[in-house]
């Protein structure tokens, strides 16, 4: 009995030295993530500019939101992006991870490097160099399709071009995920190359039914993230369009910055984030439901 | 004997009164003569006028100019340092970029948490006024008053922005003109007479056509005007000229559908559904706007543009071969011929300052307004003074500068103003140029647009 009191007054005073330890952290995440958290599912409820004191409203915030248009305009153009921007990168960066790979091929790692060094570079220096890039009269993009008798729109003024424009941009800075698949792809049994190989399957044979299907738990930690890269997608647009022409550019996070900071409607910005946060949950909890997260292959 | 001694005595009080006022005038221009201060700005001397509070201290100001603005700034804050510097009286900057912050949410971030500037000035009025009309900047009828500083002689049009309920809130620095750019040597080339420049729509459209070149494969090597190019962020600039006014602070009612704002949204819809709005586009989408070497001006792919007086040191840096003459922006019926809306760049002084570091930063706002303080940024820019004698005393005017002397005629014109002030104004501009854009680019009703856009800000600033 006196043991047993004994080793249950050790794990309290344990327990209250781990908390006393850990306390600072516990107070910064009170602080500054759980109370913000807080605060903007409050003030989403509210009639709110910042400066003034907020007032309570209800679900009108909630309910405003969908009746309006640029609110809708950015649901619809960060869709887009997902639904197709997203899938664009995610294959070409697989399969440039795969030939980057691919042991018939010699001097990649120079290859490699030159994938990656876009994410280097500053995101605003990016920006600028694009709207060179995409210029209609001089970019490089349209004097190349020039060579081939193509007469390139004028991307970023364009309204039916200007995402697509946002995708090639996409595209060149997926270096970091190319990285993130080229380590899945060491995870590949070398085993079941040498028996597709025995078996005569060629390259593409090989990589639609080895490597892909074994590289699916980094495509979906891949596609998540570029997801969440979405629905943050704030300084390019923010940068190369202000949203325009036409709010064809005016994706979520960008609307909700202006609401917030430019408008005076931070309550109306909160309640757009607080959609943002379920629908983007939804939407990750179904990819995980599709790439069967966390079950063995042969389910 | 008595008619002479009256005559004796009027006179000899005439002369008293006669004496007496001289020596106050000589008291006075004395006095002012000791407040003279000669102080560097720059490489060069200037004399400035100081006022003695009878306090000490610093303030904070958040400075909004970027680039040559900004070097030309610190040397204005240095001079106020130099001037002060024996009341102990001292300016602390911070170059805030962004409208100091007033685009971006910093000022808005600062304000919420208790740390902003004691002083500001901001080149975005709009927004601005928006910020007034929130509480967030102090009134400063009283602060003004104890500085003695008389902003009653300012330009009305000027007064727009600085009143917000019959109270003074923001103070012009200074303000701008808009007019129209032309190419006299495009216009020669297409047999125009650019001493004759367009003071109608309809002249301004004959020209416009004229300039257009289209070549054989449908392509434009030049088009006369965009009406669109530098539009920018002024989105009411164009439709005010017009004869517009998008808000009654009379009635608190929004009005975007009126016949002068149709007549505006038509002549822009007829220049987009005339030439393809993306082959527009490629000449619009450059890398640096208006300051930079492929503006469209300055390539000479478009003929005219519509800006303020500020492209003119755009065109001397960047295009200095580039010939140019400018002219009121012409105007359909019922428009404001010769007129203008003034772009102001503002002082503003947070709600909450301390009162003494207000009157310190009052004595700033005052240093600034001085036409010797002003000089450069007149001669730089060819940005204009807040009070119509001021004009006297700028170089440009002395020098007979025609183009100064054109600004001034147009910044005196009565119908001047600055359109849309409210208490939704940000938000109004935003999403006017969003629906100008739908006009443009996806061809969509300018009424049916603006009366949704007219119904949704309206609601919205009754909810205020």
């Amino acid at each position: 009995m006196n043991n047993k009191n004994k080793t249950s007054r050790m794990r309290k005073a344990e327990a209250r030295n781990g908390l006393l330890f850990i306390l600072p952290w516990i107070i910064g995440l009170a602080l500054f993530t759980i109370y913000p958290i807080a605060s903007s599912l409050y003030y989403s409820f509210c009639n709110y500019s910042v400066i003034g004191k907020p007032t309570f409203v209800g679900w009108s915030n909630y309910t405003n939101l969908f009746k309006d248009k640029t609110f809708l305009a950015s649901c619809k153009n960060t869709l887009y992006m997902i639904c197709i921007g997203v899938p664009i990168t995610t294959f070409v960066a697989v399969w440039i991870s795969i030939f980057l790979d691919s042991k018939k091929l010699k001097h990649t790692g120079w290859m490699r490097v030159v994938f990656f060094i876009p994410t280097l570079v500053p995101t605003v220096v990016a920006c600028l160099l694009w709207i060179w890039v995409m210029q209609p009269d001089t970019g490089l993009v349209n004097t190349i399709l020039g060579y081939f008798g193509i007469q390139g729109p004028g991307w970023l003024s364009s309204v039916k071009w200007a995402k697509p424009a946002f995708i090639l941009m996409m595209i060149w800075t997926c270096g970091n995920q190319i990285i993130i698949y080229l380590a899945g792809l060491q995870d590949v049994p070398a085993t079941l190359y040498d028996a597709a190989a025995i078996d005569g399957a060629g390259f593409f044979r090989t990589a639609n039914s080895i490597t892909i299907p074994l590289l699916r738990p980094t495509i979906l930690y891949n596609v998540v993230t570029l997801i969440i890269g979405v629905f943050q997608w704030f300084a390019e647009p923010y940068i190369m369009t202000e949203g325009g022409p036409s709010n064809a550019t005016m994706f979520y996070s960008l609307y909700l910055y202006q609401n917030a900071f430019q408008f005076f409607k931070m309550g109306y910005a909160s309640a757009q984030a607080w959609i943002m946060l379920l629908v983007a949950m939804a939407i990750i909890l179904v990819l995980f439901k599709v790439f069967k997260f966390n079950q063995p292959e042969d389910q | 004997m008595r008619r002479r001694t009256i005559s004796m005595l009027t006179a000899l009080a005439m002369l008293t009164m006669t004496m007496s006022s001289s020596v106050y005038a000589e008291t006075e221009d004395a006095a002012a003569a000791e407040n003279m201060k000669t102080v560097h700005m720059g490489d060069r001397e200037i004399q400035v006028e100081v006022t003695d509070p009878g306090i000490k201290g610093n303030f904070t100001y958040w400075s909004c100019f970027t680039g040559d603005s900004a070097t030309w700034d610190q040397e204005r804050i240095d001079a106020f340092n130099e001037a002060y510097a024996d009341l102990g009286i001292q300016c602390d900057v911070q170059f805030v970029p962004d409208g100091a912050g007033i685009n971006n949410g910093k000022l808005l971030s600062a304000l919420a948490g208790g740390t902003a500037p004691d002083l500001l000035i901001t080149d975005n009025p709009t927004s601005a006024y928006q910020y007034v009309a929130e509480g967030s900047f102090m009134p400063l009828d009283e602060t003004l008053q104890k500085i003695n500083l008389d902003v009653s002689a300012f330009f009305d049009g000027c007064k727009d922005v600085m009143y917000y309920n019959d109270t003074c809130y923001l103070v012009p620095q200074d303000t701008n003109v808009i007019m129209l750019y032309y190419n006299p040597d495009i216009a020669t080339e297409c047999g125009l007479d650019p001493e004759n420049p367009p003071t109608t729509l309809d002249e301004l459209n004959a020209w416009s056509d004229a300039m257009t070149v289209q070549e054989d494969d449908g392509s434009y090597s030049r088009f006369g005007l965009i009406p669109w190019l530098d539009s920018g962020n002024d989105a009411f600039v164009i439709p005010f000229i017009f004869g517009a006014n998008p808000y009654d602070k009379e009635t608190g009612k929004i009005d975007l559908t009126s016949d002068q704002m149709m007549k505006y949204m038509s002549w822009v819809q007829s220049f987009s559904q005339k030439y393809d709005p993306e082959k527009i586009g490629a000449f619009t989408s450059g890398l640096g706007g208006m300051f930079s070497p492929d503006h469209p001006f300055m390539t000479g792919k478009v003929g005219m543009t519509i800006t303020g007086n500020w492209f003119s040191e755009a065109l001397r840096q960047y295009a200095p071969d580039v010939n140019y003459k400018v002219c009121a922006v012409p105007v359909p019926e019922g428009g404001r011929a010769n007129s203008t809306t003034f772009g102001c760049n503002v002082f503003a002084i947070p709600a909450n300052t301390d009162p003494e570091k207000a009157e310190l930063a009052g004595l700033f706002i005052k240093f600034c307004e001085q036409g010797s303080v002003n000089e450069d940024n007149f001669t730089q820019w060819r940005s204009i003074p807040v009070i119509d004698a001021a004009f006297d005393d700028v170089g440009l005017t002395k020098d007979g500068d025609p183009m100064y002397l054109l600004e001034r005629q147009i910044a005196n014109s009565p119908e001047n103003g600055i359109p849309a002030l409210c208490a939704v104004s940000a938000e109004l501009s935003t999403q006017f140029q969003t629906a100008r854009e739908q006009v443009i680019y996806s061809g969509a009703d300018p009424q049916e647009t603006l009366q949704a856009l007219q119904d949704t800000m309206q609601s919205q600033l009754d909810a205020k």
